[in-house]
């Protein structure tokens, strides 16, 4: 048999890996954040009633044609595609192409797709909640080319995503358009203390009433890894 | 002859002794063959001998009841190791969220070490390394967790790395205790980080190579043939699993090629590329089929005949499916099947012929 010592090599792998993503964690969030946004429940919802994960995490939630069929990206067109480097040549299953997206949050590009296509609840003001204000306004091959044309740090939100061709059939002509499929990460942790306000205020919830509604401070680190800075709860209009 | 120095090389031998004794005991009943009485004492002795060497060493099955008991415990051992990983999981996630996030980080650290340590510590006291084995699995379904859900904890962009520290892991304790399921689990790992790092090369996302066959095929490829760039004197049964391994995950990353030919990386259409693939795939089955022949690697025989079928069938499905009255369809295929058994059936015959 084996002696002890070269057993050792394996907790060292187990030790070398977490202090990797620890130091990866360190490296993200060291100075200033990259960006510090403030979102709604509408952009992150939580979900909490799960029996067998007692973990809370955030869905990220943007207004996109993956949730709103109706939506385009009407920038994605074939020139930014092709600046992307999208493979647009061949057939609808081609790979999507990893970019860097930037989200605006409560923007004119929402503002704007609200006037054209207004939903009944509108008439009631303020604006329902249920739609997400966050909409990817563009994309770069690089984040900093990005941050230079949104410098905005409260209110653009640069992330990694995926971008994906397809095409359309326009009267006669076959068009091709570009979606963003998705945005990596999607699904962001709600550590203690958070984590259990969520819960405390879903359980205090009136039967029957709808989901509470909260603010989150959001930072988003170096490598673009965002982390939850503030949960607060916002009463109903 | 070199004495077993593994497990599996003292059980080959014990079986060969075992089916000698038969066939001794046979051709004495027919009259074949008769021993002396001085002769047969010396080769019982022998045997008996052996026997009881290779059962203290290796703790072998010596007989056909205690080999099928064998078979029923590793099963049991299997399914009891995959149930514990599932177990752990479980456990984690119902209460990781009552947990402030330094426990999580320490707990997700501490398991698999803890479980290491346990698998050494059976290893020094069984030869059979069922619990062994079994603990093992849970070690490396327990790292599988902590580097998944520091991830998720932390949300950080995933990295091919993961599947490297996991294949690093799973290989260690495989060439460790011999064992033979953490060394398919530690290639599924390499093949993932060499499907991983050249998806990444290619200008994509790496969790993206499932839709990049042509990165698993590289995989696969390197997989089979590193069993012969690595001797592995003392692991004589492991170049059987990377070759198998490779086999499967090669001709299955063709098979998605020879179909869906968007999905390539090669600079042609996928009205070029899906015909390449196509006649790779025939080829390289019907390769596999030649080789194992000659080989004497049945398990490579059995790997191309299926993908061999499983591609020609494809193209069947292809030209035919659309058009054809389906009782026509389903009657090519048994022709062809008919067929195909008769050219096995020949190449058996030639084989005998051969012997």
């Amino acid at each position: 048999m084996k002696n002890w010592r070269s057993w050792l090599a394996l907790p060292a792998l187990v030790l070398l890996a977490n202090a990797w993503a620890l130091v990866s964690v360190a490296r993200n969030r060291s100075g200033e954040p990259g960006a510090v946004i403030e979102l709604t429940d509408a952009e992150l919802r939580a979900e909490l009633a799960r029996e067998e994960n007692s973990g809370v995490a955030f869905h990220l939630e943007w207004l996109g044609p993956a949730r709103w069929p109706s939506y385009r990206e009407e920038w994605l067109d074939a020139a930014k595609l092709a600046e992307l480097g999208v493979p647009t040549a061949r057939g609808q299953q081609r790979p999507g192409k990893p970019v860097f997206v930037a989200l605006e949050y409560d923007g004119p590009a929402w503002k704007d797709w609200m006037e054209k296509h207004p939903p009944e609840e509108v008439k009631d003001p303020p604006i329902p909640r249920s739609r997400s204000r966050l909409v990817v306004v563009d994309a770069a091959r690089d984040a900093a080319t990005l941050r230079r044309r949104y410098p905005d740090r409260s209110r653009y939100w640069i992330t990694r995503g995926l971008v994906r061709a397809h095409y359309e059939q326009e009267k006669e002509q076959r068009r091709i358009r570009g979606y963003v499929s998705m945005l990596v990460p999607d699904l962001i942790h709600v550590p203690l203390p958070w984590s259990e306000h969520l819960r405390e205020w879903e359980r205090k919830r009136p039967s029957g009433s709808p989901s509470p509604r909260y603010r989150v401070r959001l930072a988003v680190g170096h490598n673009l890894e965002p982390w939850v800075v503030d949960v607060r709860p916002e009463s109903r209009p | 002859m070199a004495e077993p120095r593994t497990r599996a090389q003292a059980q080959q031998r014990a079986d060969r002794l075992r089916v000698f004794q038969e066939e001794l005991a046979r051709l004495e009943a027919e009259d074949a063959l008769h021993l002396t009485s001085q002769q047969r004492e010396r080769l019982n002795s022998h045997v008996d001998t052996t026997m009881r060497g290779l059962a203290r060493d290796f703790d072998i099955d010596t007989t056909e009841s205690q080999r099928q008991v064998s078979w029923g415990m590793r099963i049991a051992a299997t399914a009891g190791a995959l149930a514990l990983c599932a177990a752990v999981v479980s456990f984690f996630y119902r209460y990781w969220g009552l947990l402030a996030t330094e426990v999580q980080v320490g707990l997700l650290a501490v398991t698999p070490i803890a479980c290491a340590a346990g698998a050494e510590f059976a290893a020094r006291r069984e030869r059979t390394l069922y619990f062994t084995g079994l603990i093992s699995v849970v070690a490396l379904g327990a790292f599988v967790l902590n580097v998944s859900v520091m991830g998720l904890i932390f949300n950080l962009v995933p990295t091919p790395g993961a599947p490297l520290a996991w294949g690093a892991f799973a290989m260690f304790l495989a060439y460790r205790y011999g064992l033979r399921l953490l060394l398919l689990a530690g290639i599924g790992f390499g093949m993932a980080f060499v499907g991983a790092m050249l998806t990444l090369a290619a200008g994509y996302f790496w969790p993206q190579m499932i839709e990049l066959p042509e990165t698993l095929l590289i995989a696969g490829l390197l997989s089979m043939g590193l069993p012969w760039v690595v001797p592995h004197r003392k692991r004589a049964d492991f170049p059987f699993v990377y070759l198998m391994a490779g086999l499967l995950v090669a001709f299955l990353a063709v098979l998605v090629l020879s179909t869906v030919g968007e999905n390539s990386l090669l600079p042609f259409g996928d009205k070029t590329t899906e015909p390449i693939y196509q006649v790779l795939g025939q080829a390289g089955t019907a390769l596999a089929v030649w080789l194992g022949v000659r080989k004497g690697l049945p398990g490579v025989v059995n790997m191309g005949a299926l993908f061999f079928i499983l591609f020609l069938y494809a193209r069947f499905v292809d030209w035919w499916w659309d058009w054809m009255p389906k009782y026509l369809f389903f009657l090519i295929i048994a022709g062809v099947s008919i067929g195909l058994l008769l050219v096995f059936r020949a190449l058996r015959g030639r084989m005998t012929g051969a012997t």
